[in-house]
């Protein structure tokens, strides 16, 4: 089934549940399998066998009984660790730890780069900017995907989009670093212009490389550079809209 | 379906479909195919007229209905075995293509909304795109029409794998396509739509580009606007025309090329241009429609005066979204030297770039509207060609280059 199917990677909501310790399941003192908290599908019976792995640690919560505050952090964090390895790419770390995605990270980068792009433009054009960014970040990342499908690829659709997501972090940092350069340099001096131009033509190939290790495994050989250059385009084409907003 | 059942009618379709190396087991080129891995088996659903649950659907299965679209006095042709019935599932999408291996190109195997119809408009390799690329720079040789040819197997050599009607690659088989696939197989054009999809896509960016950094250079600051603005509604523009142009001109270059190529036969003699369909294809299906079919010899009774043959070629849509697509190549370095701010060389350099263009898509198109056409014909409908380009050239001009400019 998955191999036919190109959305599907395999990927199923039990690899983002850790497995739980065994102490934490079973608040039902008896056989019973306590089937609401049971939320990784698993025979409750399966983890009696387990002793108790961390004895050290507080208790695990279940996911549905934890505070909501903790769910968010525990989420959040997972996109800081995805969004460090896109500042930092390292072949293997990045292949591995991008399987499991989501589409919470490049909401927030797609959101953040608008929301600081439209800030700063003109209020004439920051509607216009702020649509632009959204449509153009979410709709080149799903054509960039399906012409690396076409291509051959052997990708899964979410799993691209999500990964063409992450990696444009680097432009939304640096459109945040460009915004407060503006606000101490003034817009309107030949430094900041200078600066603005390094930055962005540093975080543009640094945008590029970060998806050349996940690209280069999943395309066949002798079409990497058909499958680079658009993403190079993309990723050209929001550099240039950081690039141009005064 | 029963999988026992299902199983047994794969071997038999694969017996029928090469009975020369069931026949003959020791013959030298036959390999032994790999063992399929358990997780790259499928069991294919097997449509015959019987128990197609579609049949509308699926042309593959309606070929022995008579052809509303064939005018040919001949008989139709005989209704496809079984094994040509067989509708092969879309593969694994990661499934490697061999870059020589046009993929199975039976009308009935993928439909448009499935992936798989796609992937065999983008069979293409980085060394291929290149090529392309620079013969389209060229506009004195027809060399990049032949190049469309690139990647297509070819019926005399021994291919390294080939695809079986039910989808399966067996590396190292002789290709030995049934007998009613393979002229498809073997006249199909690689034609890509990847080349003329990035192209235009970099062309409208860059004039996005292009006509903003050349109003800025000459931006002086007036009462009225008092600071410099970035257009977005250039990229707009550039999207509404150039995708529209490719579409809307190679659909009618396609269009003349299909309907208006008429041989001048004396009357009474059956029309040439009718080809018996013998691939059962679907004529309306424009995408696939197969290519260097010959059409039937003259008769030996045909008197010698017999002006010409009728047209030999016969092209598909795809194959003129890819000339007329790669003809913009020669616009993406015009546009990148566009933003030096002078005018006048602006000027040259677009007129340039038009004629370079139009004579790439007239030198390689003239022996298809000569082929079984008059030259008057050629002229008339290259010529509308040519007309249309120089107001594509004088549109981008206009609103990219000079426009910025006036303001």
């Amino acid at each position: 089934m998955s191999a036919n199917n190109p959305f599907d990677d395999g990927h199923t909501p039990q690899a983002l549940v850790p497995p739980l310790p065994a102490a934490s399941v079973n608040p039902v003192a008896s056989g019973a399998p306590d089937l609401i908290s049971d939320t990784t599908g698993l025979i409750s019976g399966q983890e009696t066998a387990a002793p108790a792995q961390n004895p050290g640690q507080p208790q695990a919560q279940d996911t549905l009984n934890e505070p909501v505050w903790q769910t968010i952090w525990r989420d959040f964090r997972r996109i800081a660790i995805k969004m460090s390895f896109v500042f930092l790419p390292r072949k293997s770390r990045v292949a591995s730890e991008l399987h499991d995605w989501d589409l919470w990270g490049p909401l927030v980068a797609t959101l953040t780069l608008a929301v600081i792009l439209s800030l700063t433009a003109p209020p004439s054009q920051s509607e216009l900017l702020f649509t632009a960014i959204f449509v153009i970040s979410w709709l080149g990342g799903s054509v960039l995907t399906f012409n690396s499908l076409l291509l051959g690829g052997k990708i899964s659709f979410f799993q691209s989009v999500s990964l063409f997501g992450y990696c444009l972090f680097p432009l939304t940092f640096c459109a945040f670093l460009v915004a407060i350069l503006k606000l101490v340099l003034g817009g309107d001096s030949s430094l900041f212009l200078v600066l603005k131009i390094i930055f962005v033509v540093v975080t543009l190939g640094w945008s590029t490389f970060a998806c050349v290790p996940f690209l280069s495994d999943l395309v066949p050989t002798g079409r990497k550079t058909l499958a680079l250059y658009p993403v190079f385009l993309f990723f050209c084409c929001m550099a240039w809209m950081v690039l141009m907003v005064k | 379906m029963q999988r026992t059942s299902s199983e047994a009618t794969i071997s038999a379709n694969r017996a029928q479909a090469f009975p020369l190396k069931t026949a003959t087991p020791e013959s030298k080129t036959t390999i032994p195919a790999p063992p399929v891995p358990p997780t790259l088996q499928f069991q294919p659903t097997i449509y015959t007229e019987g128990n197609d649950p579609y049949p509308f659907l699926n042309p593959a299965t309606t070929t022995s209905a008579p052809n509303p679209f064939v005018t040919s006095s001949e008989p139709a042709p005989p209704p496809l075995a079984p094994a040509q019935l067989a509708q092969p599932p879309a593969a694994p999408a990661g499934l490697p293509v061999a870059p020589g291996d046009g993929g199975p190109l039976t009308v009935g195997d993928a439909h448009f909304w499935k992936l798989r119809f796609w992937q065999r408009y983008f069979n293409v390799d980085t060394k291929m795109v290149g090529k392309r690329l620079l013969l389209s720079l060229i506009p004195i040789t027809d060399a990049f029409w032949r190049s469309l040819n690139d990647g297509v197997p070819s019926s005399s050599s021994a291919s390294t794998a080939v695809v079986d009607p039910g989808g399966m690659i067996f590396p190292g088989e002789k290709a030995q396509p049934p007998a009613a696939v393979a002229p498809t197989l073997a006249t199909r054009r690689n034609s890509d739509l990847y080349g003329p999809f990035w192209i235009i896509t970099s062309l409208i960016f860059l004039m996005g580009i292009v006509g903003n950094l050349a109003s800025w250079f000459e931006f002086v600051p007036t009462e009225a606007q008092p600071t410099w603005r970035y257009n977005f509604y250039d990229v707009t523009y550039a999207t509404a025309s150039l995708y529209p142009f490719l579409l809307f001109c190679s659909g009618g270059l396609w269009l003349l090329l299909t309907f208006c190529r008429k041989p001048e036969a004396p009357a009474g003699s059956p029309p040439v241009t009718s080809v018996p369909n013998p691939t059962g294809a679907n004529p309306a299906d424009v995408f696939s429609a197969p290519i260097g079919t010959p059409a039937p010899a003259p008769t030996t009774t045909a008197p010698a005066a017999q002006p010409k043959a009728g047209p030999t070629t016969t092209v598909s849509l795809v194959d003129m979204i890819c000339v007329v697509g790669y003809s913009f190549t020669v616009y993406l370095p015009v546009a990148i030297v566009s933003i030096l701010p002078w005018a006048a060389l602006r000027w040259v350099l677009i007129v340039l770039a038009c004629a370079m263009s139009a004579a790439f898509v007239c030198r390689n198109l003239w022996g298809l509207f000569m082929e079984g056409g008059s030259l008057w014909r050629t002229v008339l409908f290259l010529g509308l060609y040519v007309l249309a380009s120089v107001g594509i050239s004088l549109f981008m001009e206009f609103f990219f280059f000079v426009y910025a400019y006036a303001h």
